[in-house]
């Protein structure tokens, strides 16, 4: 499961620790951003130099790891030194999660390598995938090496991440496309989602609702990075995050290709069109690349209506996961603890401070800083190009390098075998398919909807001339 | 239903002799070099996927973005 913690007896909770790791690296990127403001020369990070990923390349890797050598150390150093101290505070052997450390990040080095191949790319098909197969392909093969495994703190990386990533959620960007944008990502994206999950557990019966629920959320709002959020909400087994991520970039591929296609045969125009990928693609680098399919070389239309339905959608994530996690603690996990006590007699409803106590305090850092973070963007001085420096400079970076480090570990930890039962006689592909043919089909009536009947003059705000 | 815990991958491949793991790994490290160095490069000079790298980079997409501030246009680049 998403949550337990493999081998140390904890001091601090994992939760507490992710919030503590997420919130100085926060605190120190903000700091170095405000106390080296110089409005004249530009609103700058200092730490951007040192904080890096390999580049995208075509012919060579060596091409996407030239002049990066710093930012590469720089990475290595601070997440380094963060995660260690997070294990020493857990309780945990510092000096092996260090040395174990250094395998798993030249590892993730390699995923990010893998995955800035253009062509590679091109098709959406990034890091968390190549971490995953890289992962699978020695924990298949060789079989994990006992010393790296000190470092598979997967909850920890994946935590913090989120953590970070809440501070990219600007709530003000909601409303970005005015009401006909909420009204295709806020209605259109929870109704799909909760009939996929009830349809997954009602009629398909999936014996794992987590599962059901990963998948759910990957599909509805916004692929990975949805899966990632409802996983570590919802207690998702490593296996099942590597499958609902797995599906989704399979599909992902075939769907950036095909739905630009379909939208010029039903002459659903670059607003409707761009909206109808924006809702429906899974991934957000793919959703761009759609719309710019969609488009022509001189008309951008589809690419901004396509993103930013899908930045709305983002925008989703805390609010989906909070659901979760309170779903989760309130619902199912003491239906299962019925279930497991094969009683009749129903067993209490958890009271208000239980279900405090099970929430994972982790979605509390996410939207704490989504909302620090919102704040700065609104409404301190020059907030804007505060934040640009802060997140574009160093926090996206390295919510980056948690994920590719959490992926590593989860393909670390897998095996071909669990993976091939977790499919369940197909049940998870069925529950895709229909699920997201329901998002096809309501996120185009709701475009139509919005775009051409409620607000045409929106719509034509959006038309280039 | 309950999966086996993976938390010791050791329980993995243990019907599996040594050798055959390792000429698997060789293989598959061998399969990923061919298709990423001569393969996707090769693929990558071909002119319809120079135009769709061209396409999605001047209108500030990345493909590969996990969320939409890993897209350039994000920042008006």
């Amino acid at each position: 499961m998403l949550t337990h913690t493999d081998t140390m007896p904890p001091r601090l909770s994992e939760d507490s620790i992710a919030l503590i790791i997420g919130g100085t690296i926060l605190t120190i990127c903000l700091a170095a951003v405000l106390l080296t403001v110089a409005p004249e020369q530009g609103i700058v990070s200092p730490l951007k130099p040192y904080l890096t990923k390999p580049g995208k390349w075509v012919e060579s890797p060596l091409e996407g790891l030239k002049g990066i050598e710093v930012g590469l150390l720089g990475v290595a150093v601070l997440v380094g030194v963060l995660f260690t101290g997070g294990v020493k505070l857990a309780g945990g052997d510092a000096g092996s999660f260090a040395r174990a450390y250094l395998g798993l990040f030249l590892l993730a080095t390699l995923a990010f390598v893998l995955a800035q191949q253009k062509v590679v790319s091109y098709y959406g098909l990034g890091y968390a995938l190549w971490a995953i197969v890289l992962g699978l392909a020695i924990s298949n093969t060789l079989g994990t090496p006992s010393w790296l495994r000190d470092a598979l703190r997967v909850e920890l990386f994946m935590k913090v991440g989120l953590v970070l990533l809440g501070a990219e959620v600007l709530l003000s960007k909601l409303v970005a496309l005015g009401l006909p944008g909420v009204c295709i990502s806020w209605i259109v994206t929870p109704i799909v989602l909760i009939s996929t999950f009830w349809f997954g557990q009602r009629v398909l019966r999936i014996s794992s609702p987590s599962l059901n629920m990963v998948i759910a959320a990957d599909m509805s709002v916004c692929g990975v990075s949805a899966a990632i959020a409802t996983a570590a909400a919802c207690r998702a087994k490593k296996e099942e995050l590597s499958l609902a991520v797995g599906m989704s970039m399979a599909f992902t591929v075939v769907m950036m290709i095909v739905l630009p296609i379909v939208a010029r045969l039903l002459d659903l125009g670059p607003v409707i069109g761009g909206a109808w990928l924006g809702g429906t693609i899974d991934s957000t680098g793919a959703v761009g690349a759609a719309g710019a399919l969609l488009g022509s070389e001189t008309d951008d239309t589809a690419v901004v209506v396509a993103t930013t339905v899908k930045m709305i959608q983002n925008i989703l994530i805390g609010v989906m996961a909070f659901g979760v996690a309170t779903y989760w603690v309130t619902v199912v996990e003491p239906g299962q603890q019925e279930s497991d006590a094969n009683s009749d007699a129903s067993l209490p409803r958890p009271g208000l401070i239980e279900i405090w106590q099970r929430l994972p305090k982790f979605i509390f850092g996410f939207l704490g800083a989504s909302i620090l973070f919102s704040l700065i963007y609104n409404f301190y001085p020059q907030g804007e190009e505060i934040f640009t420096a802060v997140i574009k400079g160093s926090t996206k970076t390295l919510r980056g390098w948690c994920f590719c480090l959490a992926f590593v570990g989860i393909g670390l930890q897998s095996d071909f075998r669990v993976l091939r039962k977790s499919l369940d006689g197909g049940k998870p592909l069925v529950l895709y398919v229909c699920g997201q043919s329901l998002n096809l089909v309501l996120t185009l009536l709701m475009s139509y909807l919005m775009f051409e009947w409620v607000f045409p003059d929106v719509a034509a705000q959006f038309i280039q001339p | 239903m309950s999966l086996p815990s993976l938390s010791n991958p050791d329980l993995c491949n243990q019907d599996r002799p040594r050798w055959f793991g390792r000429l698997l790994f060789v293989m598959v490290v061998a399969l990923a070099a061919v298709f990423w160095l001569a393969c996707l490069p090769r693929l990558a000079r071909q002119p319809g996927f120079a135009a769709a790298f061209q396409r999605v980079e001047s209108r500030g997409v990345d493909p590969g973005a996990l969320f939409y501030t890993d897209h350039p246009r994000a920042w008006g680049d």
